[in-house]
């Protein structure tokens, strides 16, 4: 129930909506001008459990960007340790969400200095094949088609660009 | 309008009474969404929060430099063996049920929230949109009287023959709405910034993301209709979240819900974002209010 006091709702109420400019300082698309309630909402806020960003869509690449495991044998030749969120060829529908593809979208992305890739591929070389000696990681990316594209039979194939974004031999 | 009933007016906008079932709904709505996000999780433990999996304890301590009482207060961070994180995570689960149920809500509910947050905490790698969803607005919600309504609690009280407590206030219920407003005035302003929205073909490469497709999408973006719609659900989408705080007038509120379901239940049909879809029409929860629950709120007065 609310305080019956009347000053103490009051300040209750400015307390909310203290609360409500502090969260909109937090997501702020321009922190820099928010007169220094940004920094303040990112000590306090985290602390509560209200991390939050809201970036959904922001701007959709116009590449498709997997993320290629491979094995590699000592003899030269390499194995696919996982696929990658790639769509399978042929009919499908998706029911489920796997977890491991917010996973790839972020060792993909990474940034130096890397801090979650290396313990990803620790985790790889645990988990490989017996022969295996060493993990590639590598960002595929492939342009997006035109509706004229899309339309044409069969549809031309993309320009793709494979980059390495961590390579390691496994202990 | 005198200064004294405007600011009247004010208090009774935060403090008003509200009928206990909307929070009810909310609760209900909270714990099936976090069972559909996380029973499925069950199975993948061992690389999502166990330390011999993608990000082990040291790891993110090397990384991150939690408060002190994170440290101590998160079950996660102190086991690392997949036996106990089954164990905490398994518990968290049968919290969400109770909670769910309406069983010790006051104890349920806040365990339930505080195991999914330390498991975001421990590893937000594989955190995403639902995830934030539950745990931000649940966070409003540890301070509703979520069991009055459809619980075991009300259950209970009646039976031990206590008396009704009456009709909740709605601040806490207000400052929910008011956090969803800002998710979406959020994310409509850095949208409307950039050239991919403002050009009309933002849609476009959303659905085109194979890694999210739903289904196969290759006949679907072959169409001509594909192309206009895409062009029109850019600026769509744009309008739509950033006059989202139109949702707060009565008259407005319900033609915003329906553009919600249309927005959110197009995404689901074409894009698998896992529980995202589904999380975020859930908040709308939050402004429905039925005819019938409106008797009792402010007097006489329909709620607004």
């Amino acid at each position: 129930m609310p305080p019956s006091n009347p000053i103490l709702r009051g300040a209750l109420t400015l307390l909310f909506t203290l609360h409500i400019v502090l969260v909109c300082a937090y997501v702020s698309p321009w922190p820099e001008h928010t007169l220094g309630l940004n920094e303040l909402a990112t000590k306090t806020l985290p602390r509560v459990g209200l991390r939050q960003k809201w970036n959904m869509f922001r701007k959709p690449n116009k590449w498709d960007k997997l993320l290629i495991h491979e094995g590699l044998r000592a003899d030269g030749s390499t194995v696919e340790l996982m696929p990658s969120n790639a769509a399978p060829e042929g009919w499908f529908v998706r029911w489920g969400y796997d977890r491991m593809t917010k996973t790839h979208n972020i060792v993909a992305f990474e940034k130096e200095p890397k801090q979650f890739t290396p313990e990803y591929a620790d985790w790889l070389c645990r988990n490989a094949p017996d022969d295996v000696v060493g993990v590639r990681l590598t960002k595929r990316a492939v342009k997006h088609r035109s509706r004229k594209q899309w339309a044409k039979e069969p549809p031309p194939e993309m320009p793709v660009k494979d980059t390495v974004v961590w390579e390691q031999a496994c202990p | 309008m005198s200064l004294k009933s405007a600011w009247s007016s004010w208090e009774r906008w935060w403090f008003g009474p509200t009928d206990p079932r909307r929070m009810a709904l909310l609760r209900i709505g909270w714990a099936l969404l976090a069972l559909w996000c996380y029973v499925p999780m069950f199975s993948e433990l061992d690389w999502m929060l166990t330390d011999a999996g993608t990000y082990s304890v040291q790891a993110r301590l090397d990384n991150w430099s939690p408060a002190r009482w994170n440290l101590y207060a998160n079950p996660l961070w102190q086991v690392g063996s997949l036996e106990g994180v089954q164990l905490i995570f398994g518990t968290g689960l049968l919290m969400v049920a109770l909670a769910g149920a309406g069983v010790f809500t006051r104890v349920t509910f806040p365990l339930a929230w505080l195991i999914i947050l330390s498991a975001a905490n421990r590893n937000p790698v594989w955190s995403d949109g639902s995830d934030a969803i539950l745990r931000v607005f649940g966070f409003y919600m540890l301070f509703m009287p979520l069991g009055r309504s459809w619980s075991f609690d009300a259950w209970l009280r009646v039976r031990r023959g206590k008396a009704d407590p009456g009709l909740p206030s709605k601040w806490a219920l207000r400052l929910f709405q008011l956090q969803a407003a800002v998710l979406y005035v959020k994310t409509g302003l850095i949208k409307v910034v950039q050239e991919r929205w403002q050009s009309g073909e933002a849609v476009w490469h959303a659905l085109s993301a194979q890694v999210y497709w739903r289904f196969q999408m290759e006949d679907v973006l072959a169409t001509r209709a594909m192309e206009w719609f895409s062009i029109a659900a850019t600026y769509g989408t744009l309008v739509f979240e950033l006059g989202w705080p139109l949702i707060f007038f009565r008259r407005l509120r319900w033609p915003m819900i329906v553009g919600g379901l249309g927005l959110h239940l197009g995404i689901w049909v074409f894009l698998n974002l896992g529980g995202f879809s589904e999380a975020i029409l859930w908040c709308y929860l939050a402004f429905v209010v039925p005819a019938a629950w409106r008797v009792g709120e402010s007097g006489d007065a329909p709620e607004r």
